[in-house]
């Protein structure tokens, strides 16, 4: 597996404008990967993807897609890569099917290759409820799922998706995610820009945060995790009628840094040698049956994301 | 906070080769991407088809009927002016203004991300924009030919025939010149004003319905360089089977406007955002 997009000093400044909606950004993906962009509103990750997708001229700096130059030469991309952007309004007058089987054709796709392809696709993300409503009369769900359609027709083996679970159901933001897993176990490459990073860590491989228009971090999950607080978080809900309980709140205390998210819902942050007591204090003091819930979590992405994104500790 | 933020240099630095060779420009694959191209904006007209050929008859037949309600048309001379300019009104009223404010639109929504994230040539589009625009300019311009032969008293002649190769050649370049003041347009309130602005010219302002030396002297000057003045003349032309070198010229003309505005647009067309 070797490198197929290389990214060098990439900054972009839109026309007009005086900042840099990416500054000197640095970084190469690889074949067969799930690499996630995260990074807050405005941070410019779509900026970023919209160039390796060729939709934006950098301003400076290269991309190259499998050795090739491709800021001088876009219009190779959409050979190799499928983008889903966070919107689209074309095709607004089409079918869902419609749309997809054109996109194919477009793709290169012969008629019939199109036509399975479409059908396999159409079974699979479950528009057979709404495949009779033009794209235009869709709900938001509705769309993002045909959108998500679009990207996956074709078969490019590079697959760059923006937040490709909004507006999305929990059952069906799941099955996106085994979706893109499949894919990828395909051998396709996949890079994500997502909010959603507790459900993103289940499938991203390595990850960049972006803030501001710079690459502030880039590795594994595992390797960023291990750049933040390293204590343990115990979640302590607490039933309704012992959410005041003096003596409670005096052992949480007692066991390490304690949050208060409402009065029923505790964190507590605990050192990892002293968890296991820090456990079987909260067990014997207070019982499971006091308790609405009770969670052990490592450090996440998530933390790693609000780290980067505030400057501040675990928690 | 660890000091190395970039961790997990890729272990494999190698370059991976493409897993299919990139395919060069041909003209079976240029062909094939219209044709899917053409039946995608024929699918999406399914909504708007009726608006855009309502707007192309209606106005033109407005004032036609206008014309004959008031007795201004004293003559058959005078009857296939008219009539020859309002099939040019036809066109600038329906196709031309239907694609400054489609692509002008599209702009502001960032329709065109959709297809730059294709293996589309730029050409392809802009020549099935064109293709479904002169299809959809037809049936206004036979429908305001029939209307006005009929309430203007105008026989249908063999002769007229000559306006089938024509209508083409005419609708060309005043479809080009729509999408290339759509692609000016930097956004869908801009496309709106535009739109406006040629529905008044056009009508009002250019020699369709009033003779060109009536028109002040600063429009007389301006209406040659606008192609809807030759679409009128060459109309006429047909109308009263003058087929000369006046209209040999005109034919000249309206050829090189398309060129001209369909090249405009092709580099205009803001394909990819600066």
């Amino acid at each position: 597996m070797g490198i197929v997009y290389s990214i060098s000093q990439l900054t972009k400044i839109y026309k007009g404008s005086t900042t840099k909606a990416n500054d000197n950004i640095s970084f190469s993906i690889q074949e067969g990967e799930i690499f996630g962009l995260l990074g807050p509103n405005g941070a410019g990750k779509s900026t970023l993807i919209n160039q390796l997708a060729g939709l934006t001229h950098p301003t400076s700096g290269s991309i190259h897609l499998y050795g090739m130059d491709v800021t001088k030469h876009p219009h190779i991309i959409p050979q190799y890569v499928a983008l889903q952007t966070q919107q689209m309004f074309a095709l607004r007058d089409l079918y869902p099917e419609e749309a997809l089987q054109y996109t194919a054709q477009l793709r290169g796709c012969s008629r019939d290759e199109a036509r399975k392809q479409t059908r396999a696709l159409v079974e699979e993300l479950g528009f057979g409820a709404f495949r009779k409503k033009l794209m235009r009369h869709l709900s938001g769900g509705q769309l993002r799922l045909v959108h998500l359609g679009l990207t996956f027709v074709g078969n490019r083996p590079i697959q760059i998706f923006d937040e490709p679970t909004n507006d999305l159901d929990p059952v069906v933001r799941i099955q996106i995610w085994e979706n893109l897993f499949h894919l990828n176990r395909q051998g396709k490459t996949i890079i994500i820009v997502t909010h959603n990073v507790l459900e993103a860590e289940r499938i991203i491989q390595r990850v960049s945060i972006i803030n501001h228009g710079q690459l502030l971090a880039l590795g594994t999950i595992g390797e960023l995790k291990a750049q933040v607080d390293q204590r343990l978080r115990l979640e302590v809900i607490l039933k309704a009628e012992y959410a005041s309980v003096t003596a409670y709140r005096e052992l949480f205390a007692s066991l390490g840094e304690v949050r208060n998210l409402t009065p029923q819902h505790v964190t507590i942050l605990c050192h990892r040698d002293s968890t296991k007591s820090a456990m079987d204090l909260i067990l014997l003091r207070i019982g499971l049956d006091k308790l609405d819930d009770f969670r052990i979590q490592t450090p996440s992405l998530e933390d790693v994301y609000l780290q980067f994104k505030e400057g501040s500790s675990l928690g | 906070m660890a000091n190395n933020l970039f961790v997990s240099q890729l272990q494999n630095e190698e370059q991976a080769f493409p897993p299919y060779p990139r395919q060069g420009p041909s003209v079976h694959t240029a062909i094939r991407q219209y044709v899917v191209m053409v039946s995608i904006m024929l699918a999406e007209y399914r909504t708007t088809w009726f608006f855009q050929v309502f707007m192309g008859l209606l106005i033109p037949a407005g004032i036609i009927f206008f014309l004959k309600s008031v007795g201004v048309v004293k003559s058959p001379a005078q009857a296939i002016f008219l009539l020859g300019g309002n099939m040019a009104t036809s066109i600038a009223f329906g196709p031309t203004n239907f694609l400054i404010t489609k692509i002008g639109w599209a702009k502001q929504i960032k329709e065109f991300d959709y297809w730059i994230a294709l293996p589309l040539a730029k050409f392809t589009l802009v020549f099935a924009i064109i293709t479904i625009s002169l299809l959809f300019a037809l049936p206004g311009l036979v429908g305001i030919y029939l209307m006005g032969s009929l309430l203007f008293g105008l026989a249908l002649v063999a002769h007229h025939l000559f306006l089938l190769p024509l209508l083409p050649l005419c609708v060309l370049p005043m479809t080009a010149l729509g999408t290339l003041l759509g692609c000016y347009s930097r956004d869908g309130q801009t496309a709106n004003m535009l739109s406006n602005l040629v529905l008044i010219f056009v009508g009002f302002l250019s020699p369709m319905m009033i003779p060109n030396d009536v028109l002040p002297l600063p429009l007389q000057i301006v209406a040659r360089f606008v192609p809807t003045t030759y679409v009128a003349d060459a109309f006429r032309a047909v109308l009263s089977n003058q087929m000369n070198l006046h209209f040999e010229f005109d034919v000249y003309i309206l050829i090189f406007f398309a060129v001209l505005f369909l090249s405009l647009s092709y580099v205009f067309l803001d394909w990819r955002t600066k």
